[in-house]
């Protein structure tokens, strides 16, 4: 019984790890950051990676932060298949302070996954 | 005050105000009902974390607020299809706050950027975006009179718990809070002379979807604000619309005002919540108001009034309101003016519609979860 349970299991965890490898997704979408500074201007950023795992190139059609604060840099050009790239997001110690978080959507050419969200957590000290 | 529960009483209030001779009318006749309900959860692969549900021909219908998507479920929770999403196609939107249903089936929103979209019930876009006339507005107002429209704003300052219910009457107007901006309006608004702005403004707006237009405002503020006119965080209204009667309730006044859909005030009745921790605190000036952490306090710590349900199909009310408590909400249950019942329901619980022999609450949404109440009342 309990060795029927293992495979289940597995078979499980296969099913679950071949579902998100068949698409484009963000690796840790939430990012936790205590600014050390007292300035609020001071410029804070997390970066992000985005996976492309689906069957083709991946555009980034767009990425819409929650608020003019907040802005994101990241790579124009498609992404190929099995290729990661890097997305900043960055905004000012201040402002996170004031609103906690900021986050930002990724709009994605890749059908199964249109859209994607970035966030960056305010963690008090 | 479980003996309060277990008793069967009733109080009825009947008095005359003598200003405005608005009369306010309270039965409580609690019965032996009890709520039952339980949570469904409902799987997606595109999912914010943020949104409101609406329940609709049979279906549950989940707006995601970041994604500005459309998640259709069956009423086992199961997916059917997701509508819209952010982009400037004729099946996308540019964004979206409220959604509200308009005669024929056409889906309406007003988004962020002020404007109005209208989609039809397959989700295809049916005109160019409307400004809403009042957003470009730049006029700064020197008097203190407050029967000025152009002085209206709407109101955003919804609560977290918000289910950004705009109803719509039968000739297709929407109904939306709205508030004095101290911008246009520097010589009286919430901060500036409170007393007077209580006693003089109105909160509630009539607007047309299809012109954009700020038509008419009405309903002024309870009494209640009034007296209480430094507990500003707390003076948001929810509205819901049944039979062309308005029915506005306040965020920290137990009664429920009722309307004419031209404002003409009809009756009120209302009872307090369960437990509600009501010693609020008050803030006197825009900086207290405007700073996060008082806001947030105050949110939290507590007991306030939110989200009100007409039901179309009965003479029942729902209210819910918070206590104050981490994790431990209300929800009362009207028939007409008599409070039937005084329900202990999760946090955000939030009554948006019935399917059936259920009714639906709005919702355990996060992060990591998906789900919508359904419920029955039945008797002990």
């Amino acid at each position: 019984m309990k060795y029927i349970i293992f495979i289940l299991f597995q078979v499980i965890f296969i099913l679950s790890n071949a579902q998100q490898n068949n698409k484009v997704f963000v690796i840790e979408g939430i990012k936790i950051i205590s600014p050390k500074t007292n300035n609020p201007n001071e410029i804070i950023f997390a970066d992000f990676v985005l996976n492309n795992q689906s069957n083709q190139s991946v555009s980034i059609i767009e990425i819409r932060p929650n608020c003019h604060c907040t802005v994101p840099l990241y790579p124009k050009n498609p992404i190929k298949k099995g290729v990661k790239i890097k997305i900043r997001l960055q905004t000012t110690a201040g402002q996170l302070k004031e609103i906690k978080q900021v986050d930002a959507v990724i709009k994605t050419s890749d059908p199964t996954n249109r859209f994607l969200k970035i966030q960056i957590v305010y963690g008090e000290h | 005050m479980v003996k309060f529960y277990k008793l069967s009483f009733c109080v009825v209030v009947l008095f005359f105000g003598c200003k405005s001779k608005m009369r306010y009318t309270t039965t409580v006749a609690l019965k032996n009902l009890i709520i039952k309900y339980d949570t469904l959860f409902l799987k997606t692969n595109n999912f914010s974390g943020s949104g409101y549900f609406r329940v609709q021909d049979s279906n549950i219908l989940f707006f995601d607020t970041k994604f500005f998507l459309v998640n259709k479920y069956d009423l086992n929770g199961k997916f059917i299809n997701s509508y819209l999403g952010m982009g400037e196609g004729g099946n996308e939107i540019e964004n979206f706050e409220f959604h509200f249903p308009l005669p024929n089936k056409v889906h309406g929103f007003f988004c962020s950027d002020y404007c109005f979209r209208l989609y039809d019930s397959n989700w295809h876009k049916i005109s160019a975006p409307t400004m809403w006339k009042w957003a470009k507005q730049k006029k700064i107002y020197k008097d203190k009179d407050l029967s000025i429209i152009g002085k209206y704003f709407l109101n955003w300052d919804v609560s977290e718990l918000s289910t950004f219910w705009t109803p719509v009457d039968s000739h297709g107007n929407l109904y939306m809070p709205v508030n004095v901006n101290r911008k246009n309006s520097p010589e009286i608004n919430k901060f500036e002379d409170p007393i007077k702005f209580y006693k003089n403004a109105k909160t509630v707006g009539k607007l047309n979807p299809y012109s954009g237009k700020l038509t008419a405002v009405g309903c002024f503020y309870p009494d209640y604000y009034n007296k209480n006119p430094y507990i500003s965080i707390l003076s948001n209204n929810y509205i819901d619309v049944r039979n062309d009667t308005i029915y506005v309730s306040y965020e920290a006044d137990k009664y429920i005002y009722l309307y004419t859909k031209d404002f003409t005030f009809i009756r009120a009745f209302g009872y307090e919540g369960t437990d509600m921790k009501i010693n609020y605190l008050q803030t006197r000036s825009a900086e207290e108001y405007y700073n996060p952490e008082v806001f947030t306090k105050v949110k939290k710590s507590f007991g306030y009034y939110t989200n009100i349900f007409a039901d179309p199909k009965s003479r029942f009310i729902f209210r819910s309101y918070t206590t104050g408590k981490p994790n431990i909400s209300g929800l009362q249950l009207f028939n007409e003016n008599v409070l039937e019942a005084d329900f202990t329901v999760p946090r955000k619980f939030c009554v948006v519609g019935s399917i059936d022999n259920f009714y639906y609450a709005d919702g355990l949404v996060n992060d990591s979860t998906l789900a919508i109440y359904r419920f029955k009342i039945i008797k002990k």
